[in-house]
């Protein structure tokens, strides 16, 4: 007997075995629609059709988050996280000599050259000796341009020109002439009011002093103290700005969140069971015609898989675009043909 | 066969791979028959949703793989039946058939609602699916490869990663055991 080639043509059975196999379509259809509907659309050609809005709704809800977060952050960064103010370098010979309960006037001392400064005389205002407390306030005035000073730094520079105090003398490290620059009046100021001592001795009771001395260490203390002033302010406005920040911040996402929920669940609600009649009063509502469901597909899309032709064309009449894109690039087209409502899939071409 | 106006498997892939949805439409029309008969008849008798769901998971991990899809290596149905196949082989080692050797084609047929109920050669089918269940799986996918895909012996070799020789002998083992069954069946 010879042996059976496995190659041999199909005999009688076996080809209509594979006749009958092929030859049915029962559940061809609703096969290829499910498959269709699940179909990804390959990552290389999905960047690129897909319209402004599918990519808006896609990364929104990530930019505001991020958005809000940023804001928190840096507003509890400037709260917290800022570093401590430069505190006035006192000389703790000053703070020793002058009396807990008396300001005391300190006239700096800076070792370079300050002739550009008018000169201007800056009271320096020591807290009591412990160091825990808060540091000193510092206090320019008795000069024109004192006038000066903008607003925002009353609250740290208060004008006290009537209180007689001892005068002291300190050294002080240089500050750069440009910070003060634009708040240097035009034509020098008068003599200070305060006067100084011979710079040889660092403490010492108020004395006199010549014009010209009082003048150069005066010009020199007011670098400093504008510098300090300067700072101090910019902290303050910083502090002050900070709960206008976070207030903004919660506002944004108040409002984010604001907008018209409860009509457009309802519009999603009533687009799923093909109720006309809801649908029609969520818009009336104010639901959003460019409202997504969570797989980013729009009203119409649901619509249209629902089949309902006056749903629709409500959604149209609303606004609706026919022609935008779910994730996976799919029109609403596209989804009515999915769900074999061919002739509405026409109306939506 | 692929009709001379028709766009070759390989060219669709490499359309829907550039954004054209309908053209994988058409590849799943083109094979879908044949597909669906493949893993119905290798997860036989299993009931007819977990046949439709792996066929559906068989075309969304071709979609998925299209990337991988190499026309310099293999023609496409070869490596699309590779795919389907792995899908089925990964489903019967998780699931394995139960009694199968046991199984009356009469129960099974009547249990299957599939297209060979409105054939006149209905009983026939159901004969052959009868002598499919006592084949083993790598018999079974040479028998169906060969008879319902029409694929050639070095396709089948390709798609079962078998010698050609292993694949030949698979097959003509299936092929006689039907064969034989059938003769018996309509004796009887």
């Amino acid at each position: 007997m010879a042996e059976f080639d496995p190659l041999s043509p199909k005999d009688a059975d076996e080809a209509a075995y594979a006749q009958a196999l092929l030859g049915h379509d029962a559940g061809r259809e609703q096969r290829h629609a499910r498959l269709m509907a699940a179909l990804p659309r390959p990552e290389v050609a999905a960047a690129v059709p897909v319209s402004d809005h599918s990519l808006a709704w896609r990364w929104q809800p990530y930019a505001l988050g991020l958005l809000v977060t940023g804001l928190l952050v840096a507003g509890a960064m400037v709260l917290k996280g800022r570093p401590a103010e430069p505190q006035p370098q006192v000389d703790p010979r000053l703070a020793a000599a002058a009396p807990a309960s008396t300001p005391a006037v300190v006239v700096a001392q800076a070792d370079a050259p300050a002739a550009a400064a008018p000169p201007v005389a800056a009271r320096i205002i020591p807290t009591p000796p412990p160091l825990a407390l808060p540091p000193p306030v510092v206090v320019a005035e008795a000069a024109p341009a004192a006038a000066a000073v903008p607003p925002r730094m009353d609250a740290k520079i208060e004008a006290r020109a009537e209180r007689p105090a001892p005068v002291v003398v300190a050294e002080a490290e240089t500050r750069p002439p440009a910070v003060i620059e634009p708040t240097r009046p035009a034509m020098p100021a008068p003599p200070p009011a305060a006067a100084a001592p011979p710079p040889a001795a660092p403490v010492m009771a108020a004395a006199p002093p010549p014009p010209k001395v009082a003048a150069d260490v005066a010009n020199q203390a007011d670098a400093q103290a504008r510098s300090e002033v300067v700072a101090g302010g910019l902290a303050a406005r910083a502090k002050a700005a900070s709960p206008a920040v976070l207030s903004l911040a919660a506002s944004d996402a108040a409002d984010a969140a604001k907008p018209a929920i409860p009509a457009n669940a309802s519009l999603l609600a009533a687009v799923g069971q093909a109720d006309l009649k809801a649908a029609r009063s969520a818009l009336q509502a104010g639901a959003s015609v460019q409202l997504r469901d969570t797989q980013g597909r729009t009203v119409l899309m649901l619509a249209a898989r629902a089949g309902s032709r006056e749903l629709v064309e409500l959604l149209i009449g609303a606004g609706a675009r026919k022609a935008d894109r779910d994730p996976q690039g799919w029109m609403a087209a596209d989804h009515a043909q999915a769900m074999g409502h061919a002739e509405l899939a026409e109306l939506l071409r | 066969m692929v009709v001379a106006n028709e766009r070759a498997d390989e060219e669709l892939i490499a359309r829907y791979l550039r954004g054209d949805m309908g053209a994988f439409d058409r590849l799943y029309r083109r094979h879908d028959r044949k597909t669906f008969a493949f893993i119905r008849q290798m997860l036989h008798p299993t009931d007819r949703a977990t046949v439709e769901d792996l066929h559906q998971e068989g075309w969304l991990a071709v979609a998925s793989k299209a990337a991988s899809f190499t026309p310099a290596k293999a023609k496409f149905s070869t490596w699309l039946y590779t795919v389907l196949r792995n899908r089925v082989l990964d489903h019967l080692r998780a699931r394995p058939p139960q009694g199968d050797d046991e199984a009356d084609p009469d129960l099974l047929a009547s249990s299957a609602d599939g297209p060979e109920q409105q054939l006149v050669s209905k009983r026939l089918v159901q004969a052959v699916e009868g002598g499919l269940l006592r084949l083993s799986v790598e018999q079974r996918e040479a028998f169906l490869l060969f008879t319902v895909v029409e694929l050639s012996l070095a396709e089948i070799a390709d798609v079962t990663q078998a010698h050609q020789e292993t694949a030949k002998t698979r097959l003509r083992y299936a092929r006689e055991a039907l064969r034989h069954r059938l003769s018996e069946w309509r004796d009887g």
